[in-house]
């Protein structure tokens, strides 16, 4: 191995693997819904008044279920390499830009969510760091106890309950902007197109709907967060590294920004698996205050019996998800060296 | 079975305080039994059927009616007592399998992962597929298991259990590649036992506290995930009492003021979620303690 290969190995590889995950969990949606049991097809073709072979061939052919499993197979993945994930027979537009549409305002509504845990955990974290207080520390990991133990839309509710029904102080859960309002559409961000195009009343209305569900997030899912990072604080609050730091008389700042840096490894898997499962997750929030995303998409492709979305569905959602998680690596292995693989660390 | 042997320090806060009585271990376990209790008696403890109309529709919380009446005129206390039959059962059966395959995989991979050849090689392979399982989100995996073989109690269970899975794998895994090179599984390998016997007597008992403390998270998640799913429909059918159905179908409700309809249930929801979490504490401190 030439030493550039070397050196650059930890990166190179994780990188190559990426395309395979995606390739594997690809062709795993792919026989996962070849397993439904019975015809899907029978369920599409209108048997009241009889039906012909004819009909029922162009109703597989519909639903990309004509020909045996590997011809299926074959074609699934040929039309995949150019991001062609098929037409959704119940809408009769490629399912790529079904899913497309819907996908930039959950991402868009998951980032700012979680980005506020983030700022929340992290500013907890510079609160244990510079305070003795026994009591705060303690009022800090039962918050932190709370992870995972709260749902969040039902937090939501009672937002809903206390804020839009006894105070009315914020909109009623309809949507992300007042009905008669249009949204610009440039990238498919809600937020940022309403800033690019420059359309401030647009954007104001989106944020007012979005202060409860976004504080909800943010307060729901911090505490996970929190834990993860508060445990390796505490193991390294006081390490060796630390306390040389302390010793050779670096700055309060550069000795907050060593733990964190070798306390967060964790926690960032933590933001990782979380954004993975909120880009599912948070449908119900959407749901509940009409802004409608991907995971719409998903429900409506189920009462509809419609397979091809579903199974787009499924690719988009696990190879965004494996891409999160691809990050979450490089951004570990950037922070702490010793996570590289081949790399040998003493004692 | 002595705590020496499994090599994690145990910390401050985990260790039960001295003098502390059974019933201050216990406590924080006591929500959770009310549930389960109420999910065993409710068809018979309420006070009306959770399935018929018994008074006029929306009816404001009163003597009769404590948590009012739906827009059906179902009454909402009923309702919410009786659904903990369909979330917690499910969330119950849930637990129970992704942690019982949890275990058995875990121990498998954790003793197969270093061998030679096939046996290697599946293992180290199934390690990292559990590890992939993760891209999806355990709220997809319920909507496409519905949409798949239809909304039923066991194709939902088995699909959450199978999705939950790999965190109580990856637990066990982890544990069993600690415990594996101990002095006493070496003892009992020389002392002549079969390999599935040092599996099973030696192995297993030091290496599933994590994925045991773990599983009342699992609990936590299949309830969210079961309400979560009746809330957008996709989940059992109504008018079976459910907490997410009866949400959603009260959510319009409270853009008129009825707000009872919905309150109730989705407080009931943080309860026995939280009722699960306090039970970490109670098997962390079961676990834990020396010499039980």
């Amino acid at each position: 191995m030439t030493p550039f290969l070397a050196r650059h190995r930890w990166w190179l590889t994780r990188t190559l693997a990426l395309p395979l995950h995606i390739a594997v969990f690809a062709s795993a949606a792919f026989f996962l819904v070849r397993l439904v049991p019975g015809d899907p097809v029978m369920a599409r073709v209108d048997a009241s008044g009889g039906f012909t072979p004819e009909d029922y061939a162009r109703a597989a052919e519909q639903m990309g279920l004509a020909g045996s499993t590997w011809e299926q197979f074959g074609r699934f993945w040929s039309e995949l390499i150019i991001l062609d994930l098929g037409t959704s027979p119940v809408t009769g537009r490629p399912v790529w830009e079904e899913v497309m549409s819907r996908l930039p305002s959950t991402i868009e509504l998951v980032t700012v969510g979680l980005f506020g845990a983030v700022v929340l955990a992290l500013l907890l974290a510079l609160i244990t760091l510079s305070t003795r207080s026994q009591r705060l520390h303690a009022v800090l990991r039962g918050y932190g106890k709370l992870a995972g133990s709260v749902p969040d839309f039902a937090v939501a509710i009672l937002g809903l309950v206390l804020f839009f029904v006894v105070l009315q102080v914020i909109p009623a859960p309809l949507g992300r902007v007042d009905p008669r309002m249009a949204l610009p559409d440039v990238t498919g961000f809600p937020l940022l197109d309403s800033v690019i195009t420059g359309r401030w009343e647009v954007f104001r209305a989106i944020v007012a709907r979005y202060v409860l569900p976004l504080s909800v997030l943010v307060l729901v899912h911090t505490p996970s967060l929190w834990r993860q990072l508060s445990l390796g604080l505490s193991e390294q609050v006081a390490a060796p590294p630390t306390l040389f730091k302390v010793a050779s008389g670096a700055t309060r700042l550069s000795v907050y920004l060593s733990v964190l840096r070798r306390a967060s490894a964790s926690s960032v898997v933590m933001l990782g698996a979380m954004f993975g499962g909120l880009i599912g997750g948070v449908v119900v929030i959407e749901e509940l205050f009409g802004f409608g995303g991907v995971g719409q998409f998903a429900i409506t492709s189920v009462e509809q019996l419609d397979f091809v979305g579903l199974q787009g569905f499924l690719v988009v959602v696990a190879g965004l998800c494996l891409l999160v998680f691809f990050l979450v690596d490089l951004v570990n292995m950037i922070l702490d060296p010793r996570r590289r693989p081949g790399v040998r660390v003493d004692g | 079975m002595s705590e020496v042997l499994v090599a994690v320090p145990i910390p401050s806060a985990m260790t039960p305080r001295r003098g502390a009585s059974a019933w201050r271990t216990w406590l924080p376990a006591l929500p959770f039994a009310v549930l389960v209790l109420l999910t065993i008696v409710a068809r018979w403890v309420v006070p009306f059927d959770p399935e018929t109309v018994v008074a006029p529709a929306n009816l404001a919380p009163d003597g009769i009616h404590p948590f009012g009446t739906d827009s059906t005129g179902m009454d909402v206390f009923s309702r919410t007592i009786a659904a903990t039959r369909i979330n917690l059962v499910m969330a119950v059966l849930v637990t129970m399998m992704a942690t019982a395959i949890g275990l058995v995989l875990g121990l498998v991979l954790g003793m197969n992962e270093a061998a030679g050849g096939v046996r290697g090689l599946f293992g180290r392979g199934m390690t990292r597929f559990t590890d992939l399982t993760d891209a999806v989100p355990p709220l997809i995996v319920g909507v496409v298991a519905v949409g798949l073989f239809g909304p039923s109690l066991v194709s939902l269970s088995v699909a959450l259990a199978l999705i939950l899975m790999p965190n109580q794998v990856r637990l066990t895994r982890a544990e069993v590649l600690k415990v594996r090179g101990d002095a006493y599984v070496d003892a009992a390998r020389m002392a002549g036992l079969f390999p599935w016997q040092v599996m099973v007597r030696h192995v297993l008992p030091n290496s599933a506290r994590p994925a045991i403390e773990n599983s009342s998270n699992i609990f936590g998640v299949s309830i969210i995930v079961s309400a979560s799913l009746g809330f957008l429909g996709v989940g059992l059918n109504p008018p079976t009492p459910e907490w997410g159905v009866m949400i959603s179908s009260g959510i319009s409700d409270v853009m008129l003021g009825g707000w009872w309809t919905t309150l109730f249930p989705a407080l009931a929801l943080c309860v026995a979620v939280s009722s699960a979490a306090l039970l970490t504490g109670v098997i962390t401190r079961l676990t834990r303690a020396p010499g039980h």
